[in-house]
């Protein structure tokens, strides 16, 4: 690729992140897809495609897209769905577009964590012969990896996440010829290998940062700001070391300690759109157990 | 459209009930190796990978691609995992496809998997896939639906018992030339009618087997492609999505329960983009998504074989036998093989080897071009691609 992408931010709308929102989940999702198509001066005759980011076992229900083509307004539309945080969801729905298939896409994820039990579903990310029945949780995972990481025991605690519900959604098109919109020009992804106690725990993080920075042809140092999301408790200094940026041009998208699943990613993203910092911006979710795999984009405000 | 894209290799394993000599990691390894050593390539020369499985409430895992990365040597690389239902080989093919068209990445590994042996009761599984206030408690499942469908296409399209037991006896003797197919076995028509029933009109051999296994395909950039020994190249792609309500499927003299309009505007987009005008003429080989024997013949019409209610006809022609004009599912097709999150990226791949000319016995004779389709819920998300064997247009 020898042109950075030019992804056109046209719209987006979100219920914001409440630890419960009334209402069925069908209905929250309409109401953040027809805002964004809305706030986008569209209608949804205009939406090409669809691609969200959902998963069947936060929602509590097997293909738990089925019943979403209606709040999705997919009906003889492409419709896509990733199993991951909503920036690649993003990042697929650029491809979509860039690759000529689609003009304009529709890009959703959403959270309705205070009908789940979090608990429950935490151990089922571990695989069930050798890992699970340790009873190891996800930030006792994470603090053994960073522990091995730095060389040296660490002291954490038992993390203050609280599961919270949202609906959150972005329409994206072309960059060419319109007027002052935000536009995505980079995107990046890596996963790191599952649950090895050694290799460095920043990995996929800063493997993520530098293809997205690449692709835009942007240098990290050049960076305005760096909204994370998936990284409740890790030390400003060591990510701004470990990703090149200085320390005060990262942003930890509030509330922080919210967990809102795979929607995470795109509200981070609506975030760094709204405010409209000069210069490019990077926008990183980080997932999985253990820090396993990170997505970024970058952005830019015409 | 962007780069051009095309298929340097697919592997997949051998289909069957449960495979307790491995874990799920090394299902995906097999495949994945053998998808490697087809494309002549290794994992260096892979840039990115996409993951399709359904729901993974079958593996009993949350995210198993995260598990199984060691496996198909996605660690250090950009990995997404897509999951629609039944569709989802064929949406990671697609999703595969449009990263590389847009100068993304070079290279895309797409895996696909599922062991839905690993949960205690499928059907189970597939109960919590309808609406949970109003249907659930109806236990809908994808046999009654399915039924449904069928009992409707019966009464009002003109499809018989004869039709359906004539479609089950072609695939599962095409499966016989299939060395990865999960079911081998010889069938009368006969056989078929006198299976044991399981839900009106379906009877046991007019459905898919649960299947375990897992499927991969290496997708390249023109570039890449073109110096490979042998390529099938990725013409167009379609994908379009139904109602989710049966009942708003069912509008007089507008749409049926019985048909699968979803399919034909995703077949129709990916007509469009390869230039294919007429089917009959344009396209040599079709490997569709039909677990069931009723959703082949309503699929022939939804691919523009055969007219509306007509796709009968083309049973009766014989057409779509592995030596009629049309063949459909040399391969067996997912009734006599279906793990769920795989089966449509077997579909996929099996397209590519007939018109790269290696498909083995089951071997479409001078295939050049072909459809392949993909299904997911209950007839409502669909995927269609043409391969073929040149990178230029159809054209009619």
């Amino acid at each position: 690729m020898t042109e950075p992408p030019r992804i056109r931010v046209a719209g987006t709308a979100s219920l914001g992140v409440q630890p419960e929102i009334a209402g069925p989940l069908d209905e929250l999702i309409y109401k953040a897809t027809s805002g964004a198509i809305a706030d986008a001066g569209l209608t949804i005759a205009d939406i090409d495609g669809v691609c969200m980011a959902a998963s069947d076992v936060l929602d509590g229900r097997g293909i738990s897209t089925m019943t979403l083509t209606g709040s999705m307004g997919s009906l003889k539309k492409s419709e896509l769905r990733v199993c991951d945080d909503s920036l690649a969801a993003v990042r697929v729905a650029a491809a979509e577009i860039m690759s000529g298939a689609s003009d304009i896409v529709l890009v959703a994820a959403w959270s309705k964590l205070s009908d789940a039990d979090t608990d429950a579903i935490a151990p089922l990310s571990l695989e069930p012969a050798y890992h699970r029945p340790l009873g190891l949780r996800p930030a006792t995972i994470q603090a053994l990896r960073e522990s091995s990481t730095l060389g040296r025991p660490i002291l954490t605690t038992a993390s203050d996440q609280w599961p919270a519900d949202t609906a959150v959604a972005m329409v994206l098109g072309r960059g060419n010829g319109q007027p002052s919109s935000p536009v995505l020009t980079g995107f990046g992804a890596s996963m790191g290998r599952y649950l090895v106690p050694d290799g460095d725990l920043g990995a996929p993080l800063r493997d993520a940062t530098e293809r997205a920075c690449r692709m835009a042809s942007v240098e990290r140092r050049d960076l305005r700001g760096a909204y994370l999301v998936g990284l409740s408790s890790f030390d400003d200094r060591r990510l701004a070391e470990s990703l090149g940026i200085p320390e005060q041009a990262i942003e930890h998208v509030e509330p922080r300690e919210a967990d809102i699943g795979y929607a995470a990613g795109l509200h981070a993203l609506r975030t760094a759109v709204q405010e409209q910092r000069r210069g490019p911006v990077l926008v990183v979710s980080v997932g999985g157990v253990g820090m396993q795999s990170a997505n970024a984009v970058v952005v830019e405000a015409e | 459209m962007g780069e051009a894209v095309a298929v340097l290799g697919f592997g997949q394993t051998k289909f069957v009930t449960t495979r307790p000599d491995v874990s799920t990691p090394e299902l995906v390894f097999e495949a994945v190796s053998r998808a490697l050593s087809d494309a002549d390539c290794d994992l260096g020369d892979i840039d990115a990978v996409v993951f399709a499985s359904a729901p993974e409430v079958f593996e009993g895992v949350h995210e198993p691609e995260r598990w199984c990365i060691d496996a198909f040597g996605g660690a250090g690389k950009p990995v997404v995992r897509v999951h629609t239902g039944g569709a989802t080989g064929g949406s990671g093919a697609m999703t595969g496809a449009r990263l590389v068209q847009a100068g993304f990445y070079d290279s895309v590994l797409v895996v696909g998997l599922q062991r839905t042996s690993e949960a205690a009761d499928a059907q189970q599984v597939f109960t919590t896939i309808f609406d949970p206030v109003y249907e659930q408690d109806v236990q809908l499942n994808v046999i009654t639906t399915v039924a449904m469908s069928a009992s409707r296409h019966i009464a009002l399209y003109g499809l018989t018992e004869d039709h359906m037991a004539w479609i089950s006896t072609k695939n599962f003797g095409n499966a016989l030339r299939n060395p990865f197919a999960h079911l081998h076995k010889e069938i009368t028509e006969q056989d078929v009618k006198s299976s044991k029933l399981l839900a009106w009109p379906l009877r046991l051999l007019h459905a898919c087997p649960r299947s375990d296994g897992a499927a991969a395909v290496v997708l390249a950039s023109g570039d890449r492609a073109r110096r490979a020994a042998h390529k099938a190249w990725v013409l167009g792609f379609g994908s379009a999505a139904d109602v989710y309500r049966i009942g708003d499927r069912i509008k007089e003299g507008d749409t049926d329960f019985a048909w699968q309009p979803a399919l034909r505007w995703a077949v129709d987009q990916a007509y469009a983009e390869a230039g294919v005008r007429d089917p009959r003429r344009d396209l040599d080989v079709i490997e569709v998504y039909a677990p069931f024997s009723n959703i082949e013949v309503a699929a022939y019409e939804e691919m523009r074989l055969a007219p509306s209610g007509q796709g009968w006809k083309l049973v009766e022609s014989g057409a779509t036998a592995m030596d009629g004009d049309i063949p459909v599912c040399p391969s067996g097709g997912c009734m006599t093989a279906n793990p769920i999150g795989a089966t449509g990226l077997v579909r996929f791949g099996e397209a590519a080897l007939q018109v790269m000319g290696r498909a083995g016995d089951h071997q479409v004779d001078g295939a050049r071009r072909a459809l392949a389709t993909a299904t997911g819920g209950i007839n409502q998300f669909f995927t269609a691609a043409v391969l073929s064997a040149e990178l230029e247009q159809a054209s009619s």
